[in-house]
């Protein structure tokens, strides 16, 4: 119910560009080399 | 720079619904102005008929880490089902198992690609000065500068 509630607040188009880039952003790791 | 790791399946669809509740719980905020609306093609019209804003943010100001999994999980079944963009490896560690997700190697070499520009290359002989009047610039009438573009041919 929580669930479909949350995809019925961002639809199909929000829901599919937010996740690519958020799994994308976490996949990378922009700070790596900084912490070196 | 970018770099690009292998990250555990479960941690990423922990840390997807996560961002995508916070980002549910934005989306609902900025649609405060727009519940009072009659307008039939809004497209939460109907939702907001069922269910109250203060009901709907209660849900999901208290939403558990089950709820928070399900959202994720959906997501990236129907994102690793539907496109060749991640690639899945099941992995054996000290009779622990677990799945690893990383980005395709052909997306990846695309989006290398694109990062890399013309004027990121180092410059490999210092160019010429121009003329005494400042109009002619001969960069390219220099031999070693036309056997390096020779080579990138």
């Amino acid at each position: 119910m929580k669930a479909l509630l949350v995809y019925l607040l961002l639809g199909n188009d929000n829901i599919i560009s937010t996740s690519f880039k958020v799994l994308i952003e976490l996949i990378s790791d922009e700070n790596m080399e900084k912490k070196k | 720079m970018k770099i690009w790791k292998k990250k555990n399946r479960t941690e990423l669809v922990f840390k997807l619904g996560n961002k995508l509740i916070k980002f549910a719980q934005y989306k609902l905020m900025q649609e405060q102005d727009n519940i009072k609306s009659n307008d039939k093609d809004y497209r939460l019209y109907y939702l907001f008929k069922i269910i109250s804003y203060d009901n709907i943010y209660k849900l999901l100001d208290n939403i558990s880490e089950q709820v928070k999994f399900e959202v994720g999980e959906s997501i990236i079944r129907i994102i690793g089902d539907k496109t060749n963009l991640f690639t899945s490896e099941l992995r054996t560690f000290n009779n622990n198992r677990e799945v690893i997700i990383s980005i395709s190697e052909e997306y990846l070499h695309k989006l290398n690609i694109s990062c890399i520009n013309v004027t990121q290359l180092p410059m490999l002989v210092n160019p010429n000065s121009p003329d005494k009047n400042g109009n002619i610039y001969l960069i390219f009438m220099v031999k070693q500068v036309i056997f390096i573009i020779l080579l990138i041919l």
